[in-house]
């Protein structure tokens, strides 16, 4: 184990940039006194330094915002890197965050005025780039929904048809939502699962229609959601209690589906019976190996791992802080 | 003569900054301008994209926090001005 690096600040997210030799690796940092920053390594995150420059707004923008805190990291497969933050906008990088562009259409959008924050703020937390149309992008925003452009950023329409908001009077409403985190499997690339504030969905036409396919699920509360990246229908979610945020009944579960969503398993052998801790949204991680292994890093600083398609479970980390994301990077 | 200028610790490790400079400016932001010459990235840790002075940066001039104020980077200095760069004490 390595580390600890950027002590005393919170690093919501982290990715690494597959490519020749060892993969360069990019950390959304979230210091308090110096604002959101992002942080490179190239040499399998033993040593880091600040990147050129960062996702900011426009001097003169029209609602006066400043970026706040990095959410979410997310390469194309053209190597451009994208970054979602909060106040909720969408950045890119084309040189490796040595400059940075916002998509001003969707960070000054005409019906942002209306935008209300979820509980952790007014966030940009979720990238998904179509591995086969890259102009094709999704991005989820709590608490306004998936908002989707098809022509690489230009325009861009909510995609909510479908998903739940419970909070509000109107429960099917064009914007509001709010979505907690969408995964994909790049072989089915219009297929996306999302964990909503209420409920699990599934699109099959890439965010334009939603339908609710975790209504067995114990709690339709949680997290993160991740895909099997070799098994494009097998997905796992992590309920927990909509108020306290913990699992049901105290008891750390993961559900897991193999058919799209049709049915679910429990998935909790090796995993802590008494616990009243959460799963964060970027805390889930596939490795990509032939077994494929599965991580969940949990606010209490413990890490379990399964290497046998959820059925058991091995504590391999314990007593680290509260733990906002899990990356897996082959090096 | 010029502006004498503390930074501290936490900056100085973070920029590779002398803890004490002697500068010749005529504003604060003059003052920061010229110290992103020598530490790039500094700006962009003092005030954030629209001129304002982060949440947890203090910037004192001859002991008094400018941070609140509007025009805090306008505020102009004179040779012999003593200013201070904290961090704000958080967390406890």
């Amino acid at each position: 184990m390595h580390g600890p690096f950027f002590e005393g600040f919170d690093t919501y997210d982290m990715i690494g940039e597959e490519g020749k030799g060892r993969p360069s690796l990019y950390a959304g940092v979230n210091t308090w006194t110096w604002g959101p920053v992002i942080y490179k390594s190239k040499d399998s995150g033993r040593t880091w330094r600040k990147a050129r420059n960062h996702p900011r707004f426009p001097k003169k923008n029209p609602y006066q915002l400043s970026v706040k805190r990095i959410w979410n990291l997310q390469f194309d497969k053209d190597h451009r890197l994208y970054a979602g933050v909060e106040p909720a906008a969408l950045f890119v990088s084309e040189d490796g965050s040595d400059s940075w562009k916002g998509f001003d259409s969707l960070n000054f959008h005409q019906t942002r005025k209306e935008w209300q924050p979820g509980n952790g703020g007014l966030c940009l937390h979720t990238i998904v780039i179509n591995s086969n149309q890259q102009n094709k992008i999704r991005v989820g925003i709590s608490a306004v929904g998936v908002l989707g452009s098809d022509d690489g950023g230009k325009i861009w329409k909510f995609m909510n048809k479908g998903i739940r908001a419970d909070f509000l009077p109107e429960k099917y409403p064009e914007y509001g939502q709010c979505v907690h985190k969408i995964d994909h499997n790049s072989s089915k690339p219009d297929v996306l699962y999302l964990q909503n504030h209420g409920g699990v969905y599934v699109s099959g036409d890439f965010g334009k229609n939603w339908n609710e396919i975790g209504k067995s699920l114990p709690s339709d509360f949680g997290f993160p959601i991740g895909v099997h990246p070799h098994k494009p229908d097998e997905v796992y979610v992590v309920p927990v209690e909509a108020g306290g945020r913990y699992p049901p009944n105290g008891v750390f579960q993961l559900w897991v589906t193999q058919d799209g969503g049709r049915s679910w398993f429990k998935s909790s052998e090796g995993l802590p019976q008494r616990s009243y801790f959460n799963v964060l949204r970027e805390a889930m991680a596939t490795d990509g190996e032939e077994q494929c292994g599965i991580y969940v890093g949990c606010t209490n600083g413990q890490v379990f791992c399964s290497t046998d398609g959820a059925k058991s479970w091995q504590k391999i980390a314990e007593n680290l802080p509260r733990i906002f994301s899990v990356s897996c990077i082959k090096t | 003569m010029g502006v004498e200028v503390f930074v501290a610790s936490v900056f100085v490790r973070e920029f590779r900054l002398s803890p004490r400079l002697t500068l010749e400016v005529r504003t604060v932001k003059d003052l920061v301008s010229n110290i992103e010459k020598m530490a790039s990235g500094f700006k962009d840790s003092i005030y954030d994209e629209t001129g304002r002075i982060r949440p947890y940066v203090n910037l004192f001039v001859n002991g008094t926090n400018i941070r609140s104020r509007e025009d805090a980077l306008d505020t102009l200095l004179k040779d012999g001005d003593l200013v201070h760069i904290f961090p704000s004490v958080a967390g406890g």
